[in-house]
């Protein structure tokens, strides 16, 4: 096995457990609480469309 | 009877086409259907990543077994085509989610498979660099994601939607040239211009991350249906994808120079 597929191997490795344990974490506060959250409520193409509507 | 109620709450069509009530009513609104978690989410995320790697790693030996890359195109083309069509019912018909994503994880895995044994078989270890980027890409990401190093906002989607709409629109007007013989340079050469377009293309489908870390977040924070996890991995799924098939495009472009 040469360096490149156990740097790579390894980072791969890490890189998946990272995503799979702290996955399951709630984002810190800073992210959570603040007041320019996307809205996912809305559509984009809403948003796009619904203010030209509102231009006109 | 519970899934018609989300239906109503969140609409029918995909990604951040939920509807206004869906984030300002609790989970015990849905109290006939379980709310989706986080921990849900990326569960159905690692199983798809299995199915995706099974039947690319099935297709890799078919390529390594023959030597032929004929013998791979047929699930090459499988894999895309049937792909394309179950991500397209996942996106306009998300209560499938359950049972398209894995479907679709399983096709895309055919395809991802045989073009990786295809390029790796030109540039010798190339693929695990292109998949460590990726999945290190995706851990980095979710971590500045998770610490509120990198705030999405709302001028973030528009920007992203609008980059990632450009680069549709140019790899579409790409496809059609190739009919007639010809074809936007850039996107495959691997001079300065290609590399810098390829990077500027990882880029994009990189911060794209970002935005599926939000909603999967949101969606649990706000209790949304149970079959919106299986999307909300899907949609990670969808990036981790085009991400990976970008990178491997960076660096072979930055191998073929050599």
């Amino acid at each position: 096995m040469d360096a490149n597929t156990v740097f790579f191997g390894l980072l791969i490795v890490g890189s998946l457990a990272i995503f799979l344990y702290f996955g399951k974490f709630r984002a810190s506060a800073k992210q959570r609480e603040r007041k320019n959250r996307i809205d996912w409520s809305q559509s984009l193409f809403k948003k796009i469309f619904g203010s030209r509507k509102q231009d006109q | 009877m519970a899934r018609h109620r989300a239906l109503e709450m969140f609409g029918r069509s995909g990604n951040p086409a939920f509807k206004s009530k869906a984030f300002t009513e609790s989970s015990s609104d849905f109290s006939t259907s379980e709310p989706m978690t986080l921990s849900g989410t990326v569960n159905k995320t690692g199983l798809y990543l299995l199915l995706c790697f099974i039947t690319a790693a099935w297709t890799w030996n078919q390529f390594y077994a023959t030597g032929d890359p004929a013998s791979v195109y047929v699930y090459v083309i499988v894999g895309i085509v049937g792909g394309l069509i179950a991500a397209l019912v996942t996106i306009f018909k998300p209560t499938t989610a359950a049972i398209s994503a894995p479907i679709y994880a399983l096709l895309e895995g055919f395809a991802i498979g045989g073009v990786s044994a295809m390029v790796e078989a030109s540039y010798p270890g190339i693929v695990i660099q292109a998949v460590g980027l990726t999945f290190g890409t995706l851990a980095a990401l979710l971590m500045a994601y998770k610490t509120g190093l990198i705030k999405p906002t709302e001028n973030f989607r528009l920007m992203l939607f609008a980059a990632t709409g450009g680069i549709l629109l140019l790899y579409i007007v790409n496809i059609i040239m190739r009919f007639f013989g010809t074809e936007i340079g850039f996107i495959h050469s691997n001079g300065l211009m290609g590399i810098g377009f390829s990077l500027v293309v990882v880029a994009i489908a990189a911060l794209n991350l970002v935005l599926d870390f939000d909603f999967i977040e949101q969606g649990a924070e706000h209790g949304a249906p149970k079959y919106l996890e299986a999307f909300g991995a899907f949609s990670l799924m969808v990036t981790l994808i085009w991400l990976y098939f970008e990178i491997l495009r960076l660096l072979t472009k930055l191998y073929s120079r050599n």
